[in-house]
């Protein structure tokens, strides 16, 4: 994208952020600020500071609006979202962390370059305010994707195995992911995971969260690019992302009302009103 | 809503990756890895990831405790900052400012570096001051000023991805410097070659399309016999020896001396292997040497780091990028703190003390007279504090007590000093023996510069207030130069003395806090338009040509015997760090690691009659520990590992403090140790 648009998006975004913040009734701008070279997570709460107010690079602020409202239940945020930001926001919110009514979204659509680079397929957040929606797309590593689910079973286990032998157990994955919060981590529990030791055994750490994230992972590759020793962990997240697609029909992230199928009753009816 | 984000640097390794603190109503909740910074890339290590979890503790020093009978007690900072000054003018009034050594930390920012060796130069008038580098890289910091004329990586963090050939040898990579691994794993998605030379089967060797097993000690003979072959079959770069360097012909004489059949007889390298590595490592068109303290750490620690630098040399891999010898070095401002001079020999920039024009310099600057004669380094000022000779020691941010070779000794010798000033943010086991102690701030809570392991200086950012009482360690020093009556230490803030090291300091002259608000810069940075220097020794060295150092193989200075028949190397594991103060006391860390234990070969525990999670007894000449068994083929036959992170089983309490003659660093990675199973009473 030339610069003079991108120009023009961001000034847009701090057009409306100053509407919030002048307007009140929101504590602040949940959005990324640049100082000098380096772009950070930033809570704007004075119009003043708006100049500084960035859309490049990427954080997965989601995490972020998480822990604000852990802290302040009671406030209300606007928030700066892309496609995947608003998806995670979504999956928060069925989970009960973030109350969407109190959340006001500025939604960015992503440009085709931004797509690509995050091999996207939903480049865009439900409401757009800033930038043109190209709509759905398709721009995941199928080369690599089928590569990986034409391996017969022991091949399969092999690529995996030494890829997952690289880790370093760093739980960039799990700390940089803004939907991969339990309050009792089982990647913690040495009954699943012996603690103390690296590379940590296979299959166990990433294919446990591989399973606790099938229904809610939005497939923004955070993980992966969170991870120091290059293990595709968002090709692992995408052949379960679309498993469920096939079985169950389901994506997470599009829809608050929309309950994930792994708890569901076998007639659909949610699983938490069977438990007395 | 009280939310910030602070950019900051990380506390512990010498990558230097960048870091967001997350600050929550003034506390710190939570750390961020920056994805614009340079090394961090949007990634940290479990330690990065956890810096914050340390600083709040319950456990840090709030006030300033003294000395009162056999307890440290609370008292204020008046009347410890005058104790302190009165019992240091009375001792170096009746014994002399010689009597007086101080360790500097590695640990903290350059600019209290500076000011704790202007204080021992400036106030006591002492060059007795060194720091922890003495125990790991002092052989760099030596070997490569004499072959290069810098002791410092030559190279760069991220052009180690444009290598094609990395040779890694006594680096555990991946457990102890993870953002150089990466570095390393992407190169070789690139197609790099990767050679792990190591006593132990770490894990990157997983990764290494060659892993050679010398056995410990024994480095100086295959590089030798890396470069005896490497002569023979003509690989070598002959227009770089021929331009770039001197003294090749010595080098070829000892060389040869070094055929691949002696070379097995001493490393048990297989000649075949060897030759596969010196011909990878030779031909490729940008070969990388990595290493860290299993080369540094023995009585040969020079001569190791010399022979490295000799094969760097000769196949003409230095200057260039993807290429060069690149020590990693193992704290965060472990680098910043020789460059300011915590050094027994040196100012700033490794001006040296002997050198009278340096000495006139930092005399007009300082308005004193400084003494001329290089000080003790650390393992001589703790044998002089025995002899009695060293009457007070200051010690900012360090805790020999678990770090230095033979503890019991370094216990002996700091309880017989008349004073021990201690500056930290934990009481540690140093610090429970002081006089006086004074309760120093984390990284967390002051500003001030950190020089990481490619001489990249870089910020580090106050996020939160200060814990308790607690000061910052330049603050504390001036305060404590002003009660002694001098005039010289007037700053306001970190910035200040930044401009006055900068001022004196050729290779940091060019760098300002604002310069490095905008990002780090790799030093030598001469001049304001000066971007820094990424690969040192690009056209020339630093001392003109490259000098080759024919040097021979010698053995450790401890042998095993029939007394104690295992040999122990030492290290630190993933999860800790160092004397483990911080990481400890880190819940995430802890979690993973909260005991230590000692690796054996399965072979030898099945002889032993040692099982997985046994209470064993380890025995040097020098002390015990007991420690429980894992048993792993990490380690091969014969040989065990214990880290030196844990104080309850302190590798140190075995460790030979025999030194290195040129640098004086001690062999913590070879002696003599025996092995029993502790068997419970009533059982045996």
């Amino acid at each position: 994208m030339d610069k003079t648009i991108k120009k023009n998006l961001v000034e847009s975004v701090r057009d409306i952020a100053l509407d919030y913040l002048s307007e009140g009734g929101y504590s602040g701008v949940l959005a990324l600020r640049r100082v000098e070279d380096h772009v950070e997570p930033y809570l704007f709460t004075s119009p003043n500071e708006l100049d500084s107010l960035s859309i490049s690079g990427r954080y997965p602020i989601a995490g972020v609006a998480r822990r604000l409202f852990e802290r302040w239940p009671e406030e209300k945020l606007v928030v700066v979202v892309r496609g995947c930001d608003e998806r995670h926001m979504i999956e928060l919110a069925k989970k009960g962390s973030v109350d969407l009514e109190r959340v006001r979204t500025i939604g960015i659509a992503c440009s085709e370059e931004e797509a690509r680079a995050c091999q996207c397929v939903r480049p865009y957040p439900s409401r757009v305010d800033v930038g043109e929606s190209i709509g759905d797309v398709d721009y995941l590593d199928h080369e690599t994707l089928s590569y990986l689910e034409g391996l017969d079973i022991w091949d399969r286990r092999r690529f995996w195995t030494e890829v997952f032998s690289r880790c370093i157990k760093c739980y960039g994955c799990r700390n940089t992911c803004p939907l991969c919060y339990c309050d009792d981590c089982r990647l913690e529990e040495s009954r699943w995971v012996r603690v103390g030791e690296i590379p940590p055994e296979f299959p166990s750490f990433h294919l446990i969260r591989a399973f606790h994230l099938a229904d809610k992972c939005v497939g923004c590759g955070a993980c992966e690019r969170a991870c120091p020793m290059g293990i595709p962990l968002g090709k692992l997240h995408e052949l379960v992302r679309q498993e469920l697609k096939k079985l169950f029909g389901y994506e997470a992230g599009l829809n608050v009302e929309e309950k994930s199928p792994l708890l569901l009753t076998l007639d659909e009816s949610p699983m938490e009103e069977l438990e007395q | 809503m009280n939310y910030k984000t602070v950019m900051s640097i990380c506390p512990y390794c010498g990558c230097g990756c960048g870091l967001y603190l997350e600050v929550i109503d003034g506390h710190l909740a939570g750390t961020m890895p920056s994805c614009t910074h340079p090394i961090s890339r949007g990634s940290l290590c479990i330690k990065g990831w956890s810096a914050h979890e340390f600083v709040e503790s319950p456990d840090r020093i709030r006030k300033p405790l003294w000395k009162r009978g056999a307890n440290l007690e609370v008292t204020d900072w008046e009347t410890a900052l005058y104790h302190v000054a009165e019992m240091l003018k009375m001792i170096k009034e009746k014994y002399g400012p010689d009597s007086i050594a101080f360790l500097s930390s590695a640990k903290c920012t350059n600019e209290e570096n500076y000011a704790l060796m202007k204080f021992a130069r400036a106030v006591i008038g002492t060059n007795n001051i060194d720091h922890c580098a003495r125990l790991c890289h002092a052989p760099t910091v030596a070997g490569l000023a004499r072959a290069f004329g810098s002791g410092a990586m030559t190279n760069s963090i991220p052009d180690i991805e444009e290598a094609s050939c990395i040779l890694i040898t006594g680096s555990n990579t991946t457990e102890n410097h993870p953002m150089v691994a990466s570095r390393i794993i992407a190169a070789r998605e690139r197609g790099a070659k990767i050679i792990v030379i190591d006593p132990r089967r770490i894990h990157i060797s997983n990764y290494a399309d060659l892993y050679i097993q010398p056995r410990l000690g024994t480095d100086v003979a295959w590089i030798n016999g890396m470069m005896h072959i490497i002569l023979k079959e003509g690989w070598e770069d002959r227009d770089f020896i021929e331009s770039r360097t001197e003294n090749f012909a010595e080098l070829e004489r000892k060389v040869m001396e070094y055929t691949p059949e002696r070379v097995k007889e001493i490393t048990g390298i297989e000649p075949g292997l060897l030759k596969i590595a010196a011909r990878t490592y030779a031909l490729s068109d940008r070969s990388a040497i990595i290493y860290t303290m299993g080369i540094t750490e023995h009585t040969t620690g020079t001569d190791n780091v010399l022979s490295l630098a000799n094969l760097a040399m000769l196949t003409g891999n230095v200057g260039k990028r993807g290429s060069g010898i690149n020590p990693l070095r193992g704290q965060n401002n472990v680098q910043g703190a020789c460059d300011m001079g915590a050094l027994p020999d040196v100012f700033t920039g490794y001006q040296k003390v002997e050198d009278l024009e340096s000495r006139k310099k930092f005399e007009k600057a300082w308005g004193v007279e400084l003494p001329q004669k290089p000080g003790f380094t650390v393992v001589d000022m703790i044998d002089a504090a025995a002899r009695g000779e060293i009457r007070a020691m200051y010690i900012m941010g360090e805790n020999p007590m678990l770090s230095d070779p033979d503890i019991n000794h370094v216990k002996d010798a700091l309880s017989n000093l008349d004073l021990l000033v201690v500056q930290d943010i934990f009481l540690n086991q140093t610090a429970e023996l002081a006089t006086v102690v004074f309760p120093a701030q984390s990284f967390a809570e002051k500003d001030g510069t950190v020089t990481s392991t490619d001489r990249r200086v870089q910020r580090m950012r106050k996020a939160i207030d200060p814990i308790g009482e607690s000061h910052s360690d330049w603050e504390i020093i001036s305060n404590l130069a002003r009660a002694m009556g001098s005039d010289a230490f007037y700053w306001e803030s970190a910035g200040e003395i930044f401009e006055e090291i900068t001022s004196l300091t050729p290779s940091y002259s060019g760098m300002t806090y604002s310069r490095l608000e905008k990002g780090s810069i790799q030093w030598p940075c001469r001049d304001i338009n000066d971007p820094g220097t990424e690969v040192l020794h690009g056209g020339e060295f630093a001392r003109g040509k490259g000098l080759f150092h024919p040097i021979d193989w010698k053995p450790p200075n401890e042998d095993i015997d029939e007394q104690y028949p295992f040999y122990l190397t030492t290290g630190r594991v993933h999860f800790h760090y160092h004397t483990g103060t911080m990481t400890r006391r880190s819940p995430t860390l802890n979690r993973e690691m909260s005991q230590a234990s000692v690796d054996i070969n399965p072979d030898d525990a099945t002889r032993l009659g040692i099982s997985e999670r046994d209470l064993v007894r380890v025995s040097s000449r020098r002390g015990e520990v007991k420690i429980r068994a894992r048993i792993t083929r990490m380690v091969p036959p014969g040989t065990i590992f214990i880290p030196f992170n844990f104080q309850e089983s302190a590798a140190n309490a075995l460790t030979n403090p025999a030194r290195d003659e040129v640098s004086k660093i001690p062999e913590f990675k070879v002696c003599a140790v025996n092995i029993e199973k502790v068997t419970p009473r009533g059982k045996g």
